[in-house]
């Protein structure tokens, strides 16, 4: 019995790092190794797919963009997220458990049901196609599970907590960003890597929103697209390797962190 | 008194403003609006809004690509992702504890959720491919025209790449639920003989009610909601065999250019994930262990 468990468990480890290394190792192969031979390793390695990549399929200049903007994202989504949060748990007033319905209910509705109204209010205003656009989009589309988790996470902090920098004469303000923040520093944690991943491998509001300046993901697929009459695999594995490389290398550094925000929306 | 209340208010709105103008004007105004939308025939913004009643949606009812792309969301929904499900359980009962290797293991597990759908999609073409393909170097040459080419097995290949994306997902959602079990519980079962499914089936499954709630959930809103794999895997093809229907609105906006027919499309789907939403509220309504303790 227990060997049967070993046996599942690594088998189905093995088809998940097998095709991801299999990635890896064809992005450093030229194109002909890839068809003819394609298990094996091959010296010595192709570095110009990489080259290819980021310069003349235009993936470096993605591959900043995206930095830009998950950055960007992230530095106005969070302290604006963190005060809806603490706002809706620690603020009881009239409309606010409304408020917090409408604002979390975002999470049910995949965005792209919104995505001709969402386009056309984007030229309105003049951002579509623009950084700023991007930006804003996404820290509303995000808006739904910051606020979900760090609400989840304000609430859990007592309310004499409050009452007590109260009486100490702390403002709303400094008991907010002094008292309150830093005991959600876990909470933090979790939408910070949950977001960062997320906004960095977004594909879909990037994909109708962005037609000249792509991100990292759009530019590969459209890469994708391109390459599959000319045959060009190894430039295609070099963008896949840019794009994995980030997300996989924060990983093995906050194993547990990322563990634990990825399944946070599920489980306290 | 009164300079408090004003304080307090200030706080509470500076607080909601920011978030609340962002979140009304990008997220709840575009969703309201893809109703309004879909009663008009338009393409862009250089060409002006005709009024059409419900001639957009008659459109939809008569075209081959909404009736697969509904077709195969929903055999997503109530055949692949059970499939899914009872996999990642299995899985998770294989690789819940505390052992090096189980530990080892559930930290590869979730590498296909965190990387990109762009390059899980591109592994799977990859894989599928039938000049470069992975399975065809192993001796699965498949049919002619590849895995993904062929108008019989596009779906089910498709469905493979799906639940591999989301397996590792579920299989540590479910080992979270697994470990949360306490030990006297194993203990109890232990004494009174309980193994196996019957453990399972009067155990295990009552106990992990809230995690399969937040995996049912889950689940619902990522098989509805398919569309970075498939359009880059396939775009739908053969003969919209993988469409979907995310991936068919994209294509009705930008490659045949009807914003109205695309918003109507929207639409449809707002209603099936409002009664999927419900019909699983049903289903989940009340913990089956609550009040018989």
């Amino acid at each position: 019995m227990k060997i049967l468990r070993s046996v599942l468990m690594v088998l189905f480890a093995l088809s998940v790092v097998l095709p991801v290394a299999w990635v890896f190792f064809s992005s450093i192969k030229s194109n002909s190794d890839i068809t003819l031979s394609p298990f094996a390793v091959t010296n010595p390695p192709a570095w110009g797919n990489f080259e290819k990549a980021w310069t003349e399929q235009d993936l470096g200049a993605a591959f900043v963009f995206s930095l830009l903007v998950t950055v960007l994202t992230i530095v106005v989504l969070i302290p604006i997220g963190s005060m809806m949060a603490y706002a809706l748990s620690k603020y009881k007033f009239k409309g606010s458990g409304a408020i917090l319905g409408l604002v979390t209910m975002g999470m049910l509705f995949p965005n792209l049901l919104a995505a001709v109204p969402l386009f056309l209010t984007m030229v309105k205003i003049g951002l579509d196609d623009t950084l700023l656009g991007l930006v804003l989009a996404y820290v509303a589309y995000s808006l739904s599970f910051t606020v979900f988790v760090l609400h989840g996470f304000f609430s859990a902090l007592p309310d004499e907590l409050g009452e007590a920098a109260t009486i100490d004469g702390a403002g709303h303000w400094s008991l907010f960003l002094r008292v309150m923040m830093p005991l959600a520093k876990p909470g933090i944690w979790v939408v910070l890597i949950f977001n960062a991943i997320g906004l960095w491998n977004e594909y879909n509001l990037a994909k109708i929103l962005m037609l000249k300046q792509k991100t990292l993901p759009v530019g590969l697929s459209d890469l994708i697209s391109q390459q599959q009459y000319a045959g060009d695999w190894g430039a295609i594995f070099a963008g896949a390797v840019l794009v994995m490389v980030p997300v996989l290398t924060l990983y093995l550094v906050l194993k547990d962190k990322v563990q634990q925000a990825m399944l946070a929306g599920a489980i306290k | 008194m009164a300079g408090r209340d004003i304080r307090r208010t200030g706080f509470i709105l500076a607080c909601l403003v920011p978030g609340l103008v962002l979140y009304l004007g990008l997220v709840i105004v575009p969703f309201v609006r893809t109703i309004q939308l879909s009663t008009f025939r338009f393409s862009g913004l250089s060409t002006k809004m005709v009024p059409n009643g419900t001639e957009n949606f008659q459109k939809l009812w008569e075209s081959e690509q909404f009736w697969w792309a509904l077709r195969n969301n929903f055999t997503i929904l109530v055949v692949v992702a059970p499939i899914l499900l009872a996999l990642s359980m299995a899985l998770a009962h294989a690789a819940v504890g505390d052992s090096k290797l189980a530990r080892g293991m559930r930290t590869v597990y979730l590498f296909p959720n965190l990387i990109s759908l762009v390059a899980a999609a591109l592994i799977w073409r990859a894989v599928y491919h039938p000049t470069v393909g992975l399975l065809r170097s192993t001796g699965l040459k498949g049919p002619q025209d590849g895995w993904l080419g062929d108008l019989n097995t596009a779906f089910p290949s498709f469905a493979v790449a799906f639940i591999w994306v989301s397996m590792g997902f579920y299989t540590m959602l479910f080992c979270a639920g697994l470990a949360g079990i306490p030990a006297e519980v194993h203990e109890a079962c232990e004494l009174e003989g309980a193994r196996g499914w019957r453990k399972y089936l009067w155990v295990t499954r009552p106990l992990m009610w809230p995690v399969r709630r937040v995996a049912a959930v889950h689940v619902t809103i990522a098989s509805l909601g398919v569309f970075a794999l498939v359009n880059v895997m396939t775009e739908g093809a053969p003969s919209n065999r993988t469409e979907t229907m995310l991936n068919a609105l994209y294509r009705m906006m930008t490659i045949e250019g009807s914003f109205g027919k695309a918003a109507a499309m929207g639409v449809v789907m707002m209603c099936i994930t409002a009664v999927s939403s419900s019909v699983l509220w049903l289903m989940f309504r009340k913990n089956p262990l609550e009040g018989r303790r």
